[in-house]
């Protein structure tokens, strides 16, 4: 199941993903002795039929043949990126700005190739130029989108999402990345309207319900949630994300037992998870078995020393168990590491 | 008159007449002639001491409980058992001897339905307690109190039903036993603590109770006054106080002032009851007197509990004297300091006094928090305490109850709390008892903590999940705006302990607000400060130069506790104090109004020693350049002795000089450096 949630996931997003195009030169007129354009063009065909390595030789022997061959550089660095040689494309992408800065998608790609080397500072640089040279590609907006949304500039992250979906409408993917950028300036209106618009695209991904629901939920409309949450499950069993999040809701909803048994399940299908087991620690506590909480939350600690909350969290099970030094010692770590709570409940307990 | 029968509310009904129901036994119910004597013996010493007060139900009760092992179905020793334990400690097991009453023979009694829905009401077992009240009220005929009798049963399911909502959300507490060191298996109560919590006066019956009595009322050892000391390391093995304030009748604690020095006791000799006061001197505790309080507060009525403010200035007390709401109310009374007398007293109001009766009153040295017991508001059964607070406009905020499990379906009435407002202290009939009632700490854990939940999404299509914290709701503890000063003070160079008097003026309105003393055997003193005054603290001992400190606490500021030990001088050349009550305007040498009362105390010294001359200094902290500081210093120190030349002091006796910087007593790298180093000082140049 959980492979079939995958291929469901990657082809969905395929569309995304392949941002790779060769351009063929309209103007290319083949006559005799212009080896270089032949194996141009078949190199062309090769791509089409994802013979990348066939492809690369020709756009290699046309460029052999043509050193000053710009659009061969191009389409070679496409090559490369179907093949995840992302060094490689940069560099062809580079040579083909230095032989015709005009050709605008060289920008865009190389902004791509960036992204994902994880090198979010000359994406960006690069998707902004092929913007500014006037770019139709929705997703030069949609990616920079992106890197502005995990910079937390959520405001241009909105209007690049903004002229992605002007660009093109029917992207689900491009709504639910605008939906979570509402989430994010708590609209949470806005955002629910624009992940129910990702679902009535597709009603097959999972994570469009995940957020939906945790939109519902900041909206305090629980049942819708946890609804939500359900049909991400039903559209994924192996959803461990929506079982911890469903469980958060059930435990505001004071069903500690329920969210206790989503917890279980989501630490049934991802046996480490540490947010579920922080989740299911913090079940425990409500549900008065502070042993068993301290004794979870003291292997979060164990494997993961800067989960910072299960101290603050441990630290109230130890209360509750009358153990107000360990509590403390507790506290004082989640006060060192930022949590605020943790500063009211030391100076109450803790201070002489 | 014993105290503790004043608060025995639960047990005092108008409804019931246990003198009813004689048991009949009959020789050929039994196998032997040996058991029917048994029986017959055991249950003719029962009935003799049955209705012989509380202590007469406990010896009834044993006699009853064997021939009970021989008896088990007779209606009439049922409903008997049932009553003493009802009427003593232990009065959650009198339901199953009701019940099997009521089953054998519903008719035997007129007030067994009564009983027994008072036995499922301490029991918790509210809606069957409800269905009980409400089948006796049914079956109740026209008589000549009808009405009050019916009322009393709708009060009584009304409690059920504010039990029901109580117990609902239980108060976060832990009720801990006091331990050996206070508890025995006679009976412990009335509580009370200083707001440091390191002395604890209370009231037991025991056999070393002073003359050695029993009260021929109740068959009890006469109540005494006992006292145990904490210095961080548990209650010492609490102690009779012995005379003056125990006597061979009973001696109850009624209220102490939260530095331990002065003490309201109950006096059940005197017209019914009335309130004494004793305080703690040099010599030890005082013979309680009842001189200050003779005028207005005692009355032919019954004057019960009291309580001081936090400042001795004013108390509050219980009477049930007329114009009050009915029953005993809360009164208000303010000391008059030229008549040395309390003055007329005022009632509480409608929003703390109800129709029922109210005791057990408790003023927090906050200032502004009372804690008294009533059978109104929304008790959930006799006497359950409550909590007010005073709203700035000078009106009560609406009383809340404490809830379960601190208050519960029996009488709590017995309750004070720590300066810091953490624990509080009261007594109570558990399953871990010493045997009878116990004094229990009540530690307060404050709002229940929520943990800190974890979620994530997978928000962007293509990228990591992103986490996020939820935390299901916010919590705001609360603690008492209270500071506690507390210390020792000495002599400079011997380090002996000096019984010192210490006042605490409130600068704005230089007006002294507390008189106070430190122990003339250990120098021990503590004071309580609500918070929101600017504070002057004096210290002053025959032949010593006074010590003064300021306490300028904002409304806000939380409990504190400051150990400030203060070591006094003698008079004599060279020495000086820091004159830590005089305030300037920003940057000038104009005295505000708040110095006049420390200015005033430097006059008063003045004049008590007219062969001293001083220096008077200013100082500042190294803002600004060494000439600007120079010149201001100087203009402060000349404020000053021109002040006290216009009170009379004569000009030649005063010197004044300004050293700026140039003698600083802290570093001025920090802003509470350069506070201790902006100061005026004194220096006596000639004794």
């Amino acid at each position: 199941m959980k492979i079939l949630f995958l291929i469901i996931i990657f082809s969905s997003i395929f569309n995304l993903r392949n941002n790779s195009q060769v351009l063929e030169d309209t103007t290319l007129v083949i006559v005799e002795g212009q080896d270089a354009e032949l194996a141009f063009n078949k190199g062309i065909d090769f791509f089409k039929n994802k013979q990348y390595n066939e492809a690369l030789e020709n756009f290699s022997e046309a460029i052999k043949l043509k050193p000053n061959f710009a659009l061969a550089y191009f389409n070679r660095a496409n090559v490369y990126f179907e093949l995840h040689n992302y060094n490689e494309a940069i560099n062809d992408l580079k040579k083909t700005i230095d032989l015709d800065s005009n050709i605008i998608q060289a920008y865009y790609l190389l902004g791509r190739c960036y992204h994902l080397l994880n090198n979010s500072e000359e994406a960006f640089k690069f998707y902004t130029i092929s913007i500014n040279k006037g770019i139709k590609d929705s997703k030069a907006y949609y990616y920079r989108g992106q890197i502005c949304f995990q910079k937390s500039e959520y405001q241009s992250a909105l209007n690049d999402f903004n002229e992605a979906i002007k660009l093109d409408g029917n992207n689900e993917f491009y709504y639910n990345d605008r939906g979570s950028t509402y989430r994010k300036l708590d609209k949470i209106d806005e955002a629910i309207s624009d992940y129910l618009k990702a679902i009535s695209i597709n009603n097959k991904v999972d994570f469009f319900y995940t957020n939906l629901g945790s939109a519902y939920r900041k909206k305090g409309n629980l049942d819708k949630a946890i609804e939500s949450y359900t049909k991400a499950i039903e559209l994924n069993k192996e959803n461990y994300i929506a079982y911890n999040n469903r469980g958060t809701v059930k435990f505001e909803k004071k069903d500690y037992n329920g969210a206790s048994k989503d917890f279980e399940q989501a630490l049934k299908i991802k046996p480490a998870y540490i947010l579920a087991l922080n989740n299911y620690a913090c079940a425990k506590i409500k549900l008065k078995d502070y042993k068993k909480a301290v004794e979870i939350l003291t292997e979060v600690i164990n494997k993961y020393p800067d989960f910072t909350e299960a101290y603050l969290n441990r630290g109230i099970a130890y209360e509750e168990l009358r153990q107000l030094e360990k509590a403390c010692i507790d506290w004082e770590k989640a006060i060192k590491s930022g949590i605020k709570e943790a500063e009211t409940y030391f100076s109450y307990d803790c201070k002489k | 008159m014993k105290f503790i029968n004043l608060f025995l509310a639960f047990i005092n009904i108008l409804i019931c007449n246990v003198l009813s129901q004689e048991i009949i036994i009959r020789k050929e119910d039994f196998t032997s002639k040996d058991i029917y004597k048994f029986v017959k013996e055991n249950i003719e010493k029962g009935e003799e001491f049955y209705t012989k007060g509380r202590g007469g139900y406990r010896t009834a009760l044993e006699y009853f409980l064997k021939a009970y092992k021989h008896l088990p179905n007779n209606p009439a020793l049922n409903y008997k058992i049932g009553i003493c334990y009802f009427k003593t400690i232990s009065k959650k097991l009198s339901l199953q001897y009701f019940k099997k009453a009521y089953e054998l023979n519903p008719n035997i009694t007129e007030d067994l339905l009564y009983y027994l829905a008072m036995a499922y009401q301490i029991n918790y077992e509210f809606e069957t307690a409800i269905e009980y009240y409400k089948k006796y009220k049914s079956r109740m005929l026209p008589s000549e109190n009808y009405a009050e009798k019916k009322k009393e049963i709708d009060k009584r399911i009304q409690e059920c039903i504010n039990g029901i909502e109580l117990i609902k959300n239980p108060t976060r507490v832990w009720i801990d036993n006091i331990g050996s060191a206070i508890n025995t298996q006679y009976p412990e109560y009335s509580p009370l603590i200083t707001a440091d919590e390191s002395m604890l006066l209370f009231t037991s019956r025991r056999p070393d109770t002073y003359g050695g009595g029993i009260d021929p009322e109740d068959n009890l050892y006469f109540e005494d006054i006992y006292v145990s000391y904490n210095h961080g390391q548990g209650w010492s093995l609490a102690k009779n106080i012995d005379k003056p304030l125990n006597t061979k009748g009973n001696d109850a604690t009624v209220g102490l002032s939260p530095d331990g020095r002065k003490l309201f006791i109950f006096n059940g000799a005197q017209n019914n009851g009335d309130i004494f006061i004793s305080e703690y001197t040099s010599k030890g505790w005082e013979k309680p007197s009842d001189k200050s309080l003779r005028k207005n507060i005692n009355s032919p009525y019954h004057e019960t509990t009291a309580s001081f403010s936090f400042d001795g200035r004013t108390m509050f007390f219980v009477s049930d004297r007329p114009g009050g709401y009915g029953g005993h109310d809360i009164w208000m009374s303010k000391y008059n300091e030229e008549k040395k007398e309390w003055g007329p007293p005022v009632n509480l109001g409608p929003v703390i006094n109800t129709e029922y009766d109210e005791e057990g009153v408790f003023m927090h040295p906050d200032g502004r928090t009372i804690f008294f017991a009533s059978k109104g508001h929304n008790s959930m059964g006799g006497f359950d305490i409550f909590k007010s607070t005073l709203n700035d406009d000078g009106t009560w905020s609406t009383p809340e109850n404490l809830g379960y499990p601190i208050n519960t379906p029996d009488d709590d009435v017995f309750f004070c709390l720590s300066g810091n407002g953490k624990r509080a202290y009261i007594s109570s009939v558990r399953e871990d008892g010493y045997g009878d009632y116990d004094i229990y700490v009540v530690t307060f854990r404050g709002p229940e903590k929520p943990p800190i939940l974890k979620t994530e999404d997978q928000l962007l299509a293509n990228a990591l999940p992103i986490t996020e914290s939820t935390i299901t709701e916010k919590v705001e503890i609360k603690t008492m705006r209270l500071t506690i000063v507390k210390g020792t003070i000495s002599d400079a160079f011997t380090q002996k302990p000096i019984e010192a008097f210490i006042e605490i003026i409130d600068n704005v309105k230089n007006e002294v607000v507390y008189v106070t003393q430190s122990d003339a055997q250990t120098g021990k003193y503590i004071v309580t400060l609500p918070s929101g005054r600017n504070y002057g603290i004096n210290v002053r001992a025959e032949g010593y130069l006074f010590f003064s400190e300021n306490f300028d606490i904002p409304p806000t500021t939380e409990y504190q506790e400051i150990i400030k030990d203060i070591y006094l001088s003698k008079l004599k050349v060279g020495e000086k104090v820091i004159l830590r009550n005089i305030f300037f305007d920003f940057g000038k040498a104009t005295l505000k109004p708040e110095s006049y009362a420390e200015l005033d105390r430097l006059v008063k010294l003045l004049n008590d020693y007219p062969n001293l001359r001083v220096e008077i200094s200013g100082h500042t902290d190294n803002i600004s350049s060494l000439e600007f500081n120079l010149k201001l210093s100087e203009a402060r120190a000349k404020a000053v002795v021109d002040y006290l030349i216009s009170k009379g002091i004569s000009q030649n006796r005063l010197e004044y000089k300004g050293y700026a910087f140039l003698q600083p007593i802290a570093p001025n790298d920090t802003e509470e450096g350069r506070k201790l180093n902006r100061r005026v000082e004194f220096k006596i140049i000639q004794d």
